[in-house]
């Protein structure tokens, strides 16, 4: 039994380890492809008028239809 | 005869391997080197808006000047500059208005492990310094759990401040700090606790056991949870690449791992394992719980897969010159809750794992042993090479003297 | 609990049912056969562990369920090893403090 479960441990562990390698591998090499920095932060100093944004028109009927309709 | 023959061809193609594993390690380090640094040159492209151009003005300094404007007005400036963190240099550029405030901070490029970074902008460290003005010196609270990207960071945008103070006010308050200053108690420590391991493995006290365990914890307490401090891939990624002699912001798993490769030289033995490391400790104390036993696994795959793991870690670390980007051991998680999920299910899966098997992790994917045989597998040929060559030399002597 | 279809719910929940059943009916018989000697203070550390066992399992699967899923499986990643250990250790200190037979 403990023999199972330290092979089953070390090919679950492995896995997680080639994923994890991938993962990595796979974030440095897209940095080098990317044309753009890390990370960057910029102070917002241009103040843009707030735009209004139009609210969207919500069918408050067919809303109901659609909750009545709900089943759990 | 036959079964001489099999452990000798074995023996061979060891040695074999052995030697490829240095050659294409050098290799990747060769091909890294040959990777253009265009971080500086992508920043421009990205910052610059049209009918904008650099002059520069000092060494790492530059002046923003609108290309149609007959006469330069006040101008923004670029100035870059650099920290040590964790896993080394961490650069950065940093954009300042004609009032000096700062206005832009762009990451160049970074040394440290991914999730630190990650947390540190999470925690808008980035955010906070900006607005604040280059006249004086930049400098905020370090994000918990990341302390060392984070002074690393701020270090790296006060440096680069420090250009423009310097340039227009004449005036500096960065102090570089040289890399020795950064040896702190920890490594006294750790040169105390490693001495004490090896008076203990050498003796044959009644009570070594209790002893171990003592130091153990010890162990645990001081270099896992409260600085996290064990050696890993990426700590031999550093020494191997020579991270340490440029600056890293913590020496201890340096100073440990150096150490043990000195009793490995030596001993054919690492007592980290044993009677130090953190992660042991707590898969020992979790055996102790659940009352586990040794089941190691002994198909060769098993015994070679780790070991190529390894190889291709450093190879990865090497390219990119980055080894604290590949890591694949659980420490970061199981000592200071920082690494991605799959780290994180790894470690659920090694506590668990521990309470019924004894030391799963160390006895099999652990990439210090795999380090550890390498290292005494290449001593002992070493040694068989330097005999042979002992044995030939009376012959030499005696066609000489004749 | 689960978004991401209706009939795992009920099914999760009928699941965890029965086995609340079997666990209730039959700790009593386990102890006994266990000889473990069980009294109120031991029954109270039995129960309240096998509470924080089922508030874990409801509360990081209603995170699930509400889109959480990273908090959700966090949650049960740290609490549910934990007490994964803390039930290993109870078990040893009950099988410790086991009434030793009379001879």
């Amino acid at each position: 039994m403990r023999k199972h479960l330290s092979l089953a441990f070390v090919w679950i562990a492995s896995g997680l380890i080639v994923l994890q390698l991938g993962a990595s591998l796979f974030k440095l090499a897209n940095e080098q492809t990317q044309k753009q920095v890390l990370h960057s932060v910029s102070l917002q100093t241009d103040n843009s008028p707030a735009t209004h944004k139009a609210t969207p028109a919500i069918d408050f009927q067919r809303l109901a239809e659609e909750m009545a309709q709900e089943k759990y | 005869m036959a079964k001489r023959k099999a452990s000798n061809r074995n023996k061979n193609l060891e040695k074999l391997v052995s030697v490829v594993s240095l050659l294409a390690l050098i290799c990747c380090w060769y091909l890294g080197g040959q990777r253009a640094d265009t971080s500086q040159m992508r920043f421009f492209a990205d910052f610059l808006t049209q009918g904008e151009s650099v002059v520069e003005v000092a060494p790492q300094l530059f002046k923003i000047v609108n290309d149609s404007e007959a006469k330069p007005q006040a101008s923004k400036w670029v100035s870059f500059g650099s920290g040590i963190g964790y896993g080394g240099a961490l650069s950065v550029a940093t954009v300042f208005l004609p009032d000096d405030k700062l206005h832009t901070i762009a990451l160049l490029s970074s040394k440290e492990t991914a999730p630190y970074f990650a947390k540190v902008s999470e925690e808008k460290l980035p955010n906070a310094l900006l607005g604040q003005s280059a006249k004086q010196a930049f400098s905020h609270d370090g994000v918990t759990g990341a302390t060392l990207t984070s002074q690393a960071y701020i270090s790296a945008v006060d440096s680069a401040a420090d250009l423009l103070r310097q340039h227009k006010f004449g005036y500096s308050l960065f102090e570089p700090t040289s890399p020795w200053q950064q040896l702190q108690w920890l490594d006294a420590a750790a040169v105390v606790f490693f001495i004490a391991a090896v008076a203990l493995n050498r003796s044959r006290s009644k009570h070594k056991a209790k002893l171990n365990a003592g130091l153990l914890l010890g162990s645990t307490l001081v270099f896992g949870f409260y600085s996290a401090s064990l050696y890993s891939v990426s700590t031999i990624g550093g020494m191997i690449g020579g991270a340490w002699l440029m600056g890293v912001a913590n020496y201890t798993p340096f100073i440990l791992l150096g150490l043990s490769i000195v009793y490995i030289g030596y001993y054919n033995r690492n007592i980290y394992c044993q009677s130090l490391c953190p992660f042991g400790a707590v898969q020992q104390c979790l055996a102790k719980v659940g009352n586990a036993k040794s089941s190691p696994i002994r198909q060769p795959f098993f015994i070679w897969f780790p070991r190529l793991l390894l190889l291709v870690t450093l190879c990865m670390g090497a390219y990119f010159r980055s080894p604290a980007a590949f890591i694949y051991e659980p420490f970061g998680i199981a000592f200071g809750m920082i690494g991605g999920i799959y780290l994180f299910v790894l470690t659920i899966v090694i506590v668990l794992t521990s309470l019924v098997v004894r030391r799963p992790w160390c006895q099999s994917l652990c990439p210090i042993n795999a380090m550890t045989d390498f290292i005494v597998f290449n001593k002992n040929w070493l040694k068989q090479i330097r005999s042979q060559r002992s044995k030939k030399r009376p012959h030499i002597q005696k066609a000489k003297e004749a | 609990m689960f978004p991401q279809s209706t009939v795992l719910d009920p099914l999760f929940w009928m699941g965890l049912g029965a086995l609340q059943v079997l666990v209730f009916a039959g700790a009593n018989r386990w102890a006994e056969q266990f000889q473990l000697g069980m009294n109120w203070w031991k029954w109270s550390l039995v129960g309240g562990w096998w509470a924080s066992v089922l508030l874990t399992i409801a509360g990081s699967f209603t995170l699930l369920g509400e889109n959480e899923g990273l908090a959700g499986w966090y949650l049960l990643g740290f609490l549910g090893t934990g007490l994964i250990i803390a039930g290993a250790i109870l078990l040893r200190v009950l099988i410790a403090l086991k009434p030793k037979a009379l001879s």
